[in-house]
């Protein structure tokens, strides 16, 4: 019988091998998400080289703790979470974090009280850059909860389990945190650029 | 009833368009959704929504990044700290003010010199103070002190009367361990 091409190392293989003290093994590691942390990194700042200070610093903190990883979560959630600690931390070392991080009581929780105001989509004649530019600015006005999990959902198209998995919270809180999450990017949306809100026309016409 | 199955289907509107319902949930939703414009309104937002967030351009790490995170994890080993072996971008707020005076040895003279002056000034003050207001002996010996100390001799004592009855002493961690 053939033997099947070699598998690549599993992650708790290197995991075992780095905490060995086997330095490649970290380096592969590395080279095996780095390109996931760079995609994720980049929904908290625009700036390549803070993303990559905050990558590195990410991937550092993992090796450190290193020995601590359980195994029940899978190395790639454990390590996507460390590094969106790591750019909030960021984020609010440099003052640009809303100091607001917790679940705001006030907001509606009730997705059946739906939000009557219309949302409408980017004009078409504003370029992929801006349409991001302007997203950007947005979800800086946001707590940290709602910007992470938009980024998750909306930018990273991640599963509410992953969500969940990532962030450490139960399916409904991913559910209720996304629909408030939602709500006040187009509350912020809306009050940061009138422009783009379709209920202040005249006559308030809804295409 | 129809507006019962409004409000059901509006909370599965997210999950619907975030394509996370089953299909048994899904499909009388997309019926309903035919046939009611207010909740095809409700997804339509959901749907516009979504075109603010255009996929990102993909970033690639620069060539030779895990290699040298590596190294610096592995140089960073003997010192274990969480801080990065290679610094952030500067951050202009974020220097803390204390450790100035101990790394300018310069900075540091003067800011010694101008404690010990402080102190001598308080010093001084405080002498002068003291002499303004220096209590009679009469004050002196109607100090609630003494009042004190005998209270405190007689809880000692009465201690020392209860363990040689063998009371039981307050109990502390080592006791309460070995219960």
């Amino acid at each position: 019988m053939y033997q099947m091409q070699p598998a690549p190392s599993k992650d708790a293989d290197l995991i075992a091998e780095t905490l060995a003290g086997q330095q490649l093994s970290f380096q592969l590691l590395v080279e095996r998400y780095q390109g996931r942390l760079f995609g994720l990194i980049r929904n908290y700042t625009r700036n390549t080289a803070e993303v990559e200070d905050i990558v590195q610093d990410a991937f550092l903190k993992a090796y450190v703790k290193l020995d601590t990883f359980q195994h029940q979560a899978s190395f790639s959630t454990w390590l996507q979470r460390i590094a969106i600690n790591t750019a909030l931390d960021f984020m609010k070392r440099c003052g640009r974090s809303p100091v607001q991080s917790v679940e705001d009581p006030e907001l509606i929780t009730d997705p059946r009280s739906f939000d009557r105001r219309r949302m409408m989509a980017p004009d078409a004649r504003l370029q992929r850059e801006e349409i991001a530019e302007v997203t950007h600015r947005v979800l800086e006005e946001l707590p940290d909860i709602f910007r992470t999990v938009i980024i998750l959902r909306e930018f990273e198209d991640r599963a509410y389990q992953e969500i969940a998995d990532m962030l450490g919270v139960s399916i409904g809180t991913v559910e209720s945190r996304l629909f408030r999450a939602r709500a006040r990017f187009k509350e912020a949306l809306v009050r940061m650029y009138p422009e783009f809100d379709p209920n202040t026309d005249e006559g308030g016409s809804i295409h | 009833m129809k507006s019962s199955t409004c409000h059901t289907i509006r909370t599965l509107v997210p999950g619907y368009m975030d394509g996370e319902l089953s299909e048994e949930q899904a499909s009388p939703l997309r019926q309903h959704l035919l046939s009611c414009p207010t909740c095809r309104n409700a997804a339509q937002d959901l749907g516009n929504l979504s075109h603010w967030f255009p996929t990102p351009e993909t970033l690639a790490p620069p060539a030779g990044f895990a290699a040298r995170v590596a190294r610096a994890a592995f140089a960073g080993e003997g010192g274990q700290t969480n801080k990065p072996s290679a610094p952030l971008r500067p951050q202009v707020e974020s220097t803390p003010a204390a450790p100035l005076a101990s790394e300018d040895p310069q900075l540091r003279r003067f800011v010694l010199g101008l404690t010990s002056v402080a102190a001598a000034l308080l010093l001084s003050l405080a002498l002068f103070m003291a002499q303004e207001k220096q209590p009679s002996g009469e004050e002196l010996s109607a100090e609630p002190i003494p009042t004190a100390l005998e209270e405190l001799d007689r809880l000692n004592a009465a201690d020392s009367l209860n363990r040689a009855k063998g009371v039981q002493e307050m109990p502390t961690a080592r006791t309460l361990k070995n219960r």
